[in-house]
């Protein structure tokens, strides 16, 4: 069946702000960077947070303001994770735009500042080697040009270089600001969303306005221009809910041959597993006939799974591990069994 | 090779700003840069002689001494981002050399080639050529390895033999943050220094002086809050005081963390409070909310529990075991684990931790 909605173009780019003061809900963020567009006065700057907050938006936004769109392509040096980030980059095209001195060509309306503009998207996935490499060159070429990081995790920047620079951290994205840009994106592409569905929607995405408009979009295509609850969820990739209370139940009967079925179920259906730990977790906290000490040491195991996941453990195993260790609290059960 | 030693002084021309006129240099006062409003401060403020430099007396002093009596040794100074490691280098060279400063130093660092062949190559043919004097004594040339502990051991290894080679002519300073890096036969024909990150006191001293220069707005909370974010970086308190002024004319407590996004002390208190007191649901959706709604990494709230956790009396083989669940979290998060799902085990070692003070007290 031909697809009812146009495929032009990913909503993510075509509805992506070209404005600094258009980005959404990062208030402090947008005062700070409006006041610098006044002054043009820019330090080396540090943009991180969860994904689909703004950040390479602002990012852009800033330098689209600074320059205008002509000037654009020769002042500013975009790099991201699908390019080369070893130490090598760093030597030749980071160090050999980042030396050049500016010209003093101007376009009419814009303030196109005496420098030039570095944005090193996905910053944290730099080697090491490459980041210490970048210390000097962010300190030698100050004058001429500034370095613009974006990335999810400071703590993977190395400290030498994020003292370097401003950082402004991106908040996630609350409901209501999500639901106003998502009706925006509705009423332009002649979508029907109902309340449920937002909600289900905002739920969904956790804050992460990309996820949250690539999902509207993966619907839209599939299902035509009125959208339900359980169409979101079903291109979303999230667990439904009886999936999970289903395991919680195989784990209170206490049995480990039928925690054992229903974790081979699960993997069977293909869910991924650290997607159906986060909603354990909910359903865990959320019980209320679960006392507190046995909540603590079934969540002290989500958070080590977690890590064994991160690391590229079986699926399996750790969600076999998981159901093991939430049946042994129920029933406090010793935690460890002396031989 | 005459094309590689013209690039390498071409380079520091660049890395360098010019010298200060000897008059302003000997009044103490920091030039304005080039460049003016745009620079960042952490370039306009750097301390251009020494000084200038803001902590750390005692190294400056001897090293001042040092170079007054013409018994400049090979150095290596080393300690944490921020400290002024790079600037009394800088200010020593100035001092040394004055206008013949971009002919007599050459500055190498980690994004330049650290490899063997840069040893053999352009440090030999720098140190080696000699040097035209104008005064009633040859000086020596200086040798500037920022971020040393980059380089890969075959070049230290053969900097040794260079540095012994070239002592009569040539000073070799190195800068590093961790000098376990530099391999010991370096280490021991260099006089070490070890930068400590600054004293409060100084980056306040630092901090007050660059406010009153750049006409700023700054109450008591907001220095207090600056100085302590800074964690002895006078980098970083820099960077944090041009964000937060970009964000408000007004620099207090508040302002500072917003911008930074670091939690507040008082929020750190709730969450310590919550911790320690709700019941397992309450406390996860209070701190979920809290963290949602002032954008708050769970990274940080532990770093900042961490040290609150110091102050609450209780046995010490639990808080034992309390900070070390503190510190598998926090080394979890930063292997790009599930934030919910590391809260959930943030909350989960309180509760332990609360049964086992309950089970001490009776």
């Amino acid at each position: 069946m031909a697809p009812l909605v146009p495929m032009s173009q990913p909503w993510v780019e075509k509805y992506r702000p070209r404005q600094v003061k258009d980005v959404a809900h990062q208030e402090e963020v947008i005062r700070v960077l409006n006041n610098t567009l006044q002054t043009a006065d820019l330090p080396h700057m540090l943009f991180y947070g969860p994904p689909g907050t703004g950040k390479t938006t602002t990012a852009l936004a800033i330098a689209y303001q600074l320059y205008g769109p002509e000037l654009y392509k020769s002042r500013v040096l975009e790099l991201n994770a699908s390019d080369d980030r070893g130490i090598n980059v760093v030597r030749t095209k980071i160090k050999n735009f980042a030396a050049v001195a500016v010209g003093t060509a101007r376009k009419a309306g814009y303030p196109c500042p005496p420098y030039k503009i570095i944005i090193l998207d996905e910053a944290d996935s730099m080697t090491e080697d490459a980041q210490n490499a970048l210390r000097r060159t962010t300190e030698t070429y100050s004058k001429v040009t500034r370095f613009f990081f974006i990335c999810n995790y400071i703590s993977r920047i190395i400290e030498p270089l994020a003292s370097r620079c401003a950082k402004f951290r991106f908040k996630p994205l609350s409901e209501e600001v999500m639901s106003s840009r998502i009706m925006h994106i509705c009423n332009e592409e002649g979508l029907n969303l109902n309340a449920q569905a937002m909600s289900t929607l905002s739920v969904i995405s956790q804050g992460d306005l990309r996820r949250a408009i690539t999902y509207l979009q993966s619907a839209a295509r599939l299902f035509g221009s009125s959208i339900s609850s359980s169409d979101l969820i079903s291109v979303s990739g999230v667990i439904p809910e009886d999936v999970v209370k289903s395991l919680l139940a195989a784990c209170r009967s206490g049995e480990f041959d039928v925690a054992n079925k229903e974790v081979s179920s699960i993997i069977a259906d293909g869910y991924p597993v650290s997607q159906l730990m986060a909603q354990f977790l909910d359903v865990i906290v959320s019980a209320d006939d679960i006392p507190d000490d046995q909540k603590a040491r079934i969540c002290k195991k989500l958070g080590e799974t977690d890590k064994c996941l991160v690391d590229g453990a079986d699926e399996y195993l750790q969600l076999l591990d998981v159901a093991s260790e939430t049946i042994r609290s129920l029933f406090n059960m010793p935690r460890t069994l002396v031989f | 090779m005459a094309g590689t030693a013209a690039a390498a002084l071409m380079d520091i021309d660049a890395a360098a700003p010019p010298p200060p006129p000897p008059g302003a240099a000997a009044k103490g006062k920091a030039p304005l840069s080039a460049g003016g409003r745009a620079a960042p401060w952490v370039e306009k403020y750097r301390p251009q002689s020494l000084a200038d430099v803001a902590a750390h007396r005692d190294i400056v002093d001897t090293i001042d001494r040092l170079t007054n009596e013409n018994r400049l040794p090979h150095l290596l100074l080393y300690g944490p981002p921020g400290t002024g490691k790079t600037s009394t280098i800088l200010a020593v060279a100035r001092k040394l050399y004055g206008s013949q400063y971009s002919n007599m130093i050459l500055e190498l660092n980690a994004s330049d080639e650290r490899g063997i062949d840069v040893v053999r190559q352009q440090i030999q043919d720098f140190a080696g050529a000699r040097s035209l004097s104008f005064g009633a004594r040859p000086s020596v040339k200086l040798v500037l390895l920022d971020e040393a502990d980059a380089m890969t051991k075959d070049a230290q290894f053969a900097l040794r033999r260079v540095i012994e080679k070239y002592t009569r002519s040539t000073r070799f300073a190195l800068i590093c943050n961790h000098v376990n890096k530099i391999i010991p036969a370096l280490q021991s024909r260099c006089t070490r220094f070890r930068f400590a990150p600054l004293d409060g006191s100084h980056v306040r001293e630092r901090l007050q002086h660059i406010i009153k220069s750049e006409g700023l707005s700054v109450d008591d909370g907001g220095l207090t809050a600056l100085v302590r974010l800074s964690n002895g970086d006078m980098r970083k308190a820099l960077n944090i005081l041009q964000s937060t002024h970009m964000a408000s004319q007004q620099i207090t407590e508040e302002a500072v963390y917003l911008c930074t996004g670091n939690p507040m002390p008082k929020d750190i208190e709730q969450i310590a409070f919550w911790l320690l007191n709700e019941p397992f649901s309450t406390s996860f959706k209070y701190i979920s909310d809290m963290k949602m709604r002032k954008g708050l990494a769970l990274v940080d709230i532990i770093r900042e529990v961490t040290m609150f956790v110091f102050k609450i009396q209780m046995p010490s083989d639990v808080r034992v075991k309390l900070i070390n669940d503190l510190a598998d979290i926090e080394y979890r998060l930063s292997f790009a684990c599930n934030d919910k799902l590391q809260l959930g085990a943030l909350i989960s070692t309180f509760t332990d931790t609360r049964t086992a003070m309950v089970a001490a007290a009776s």
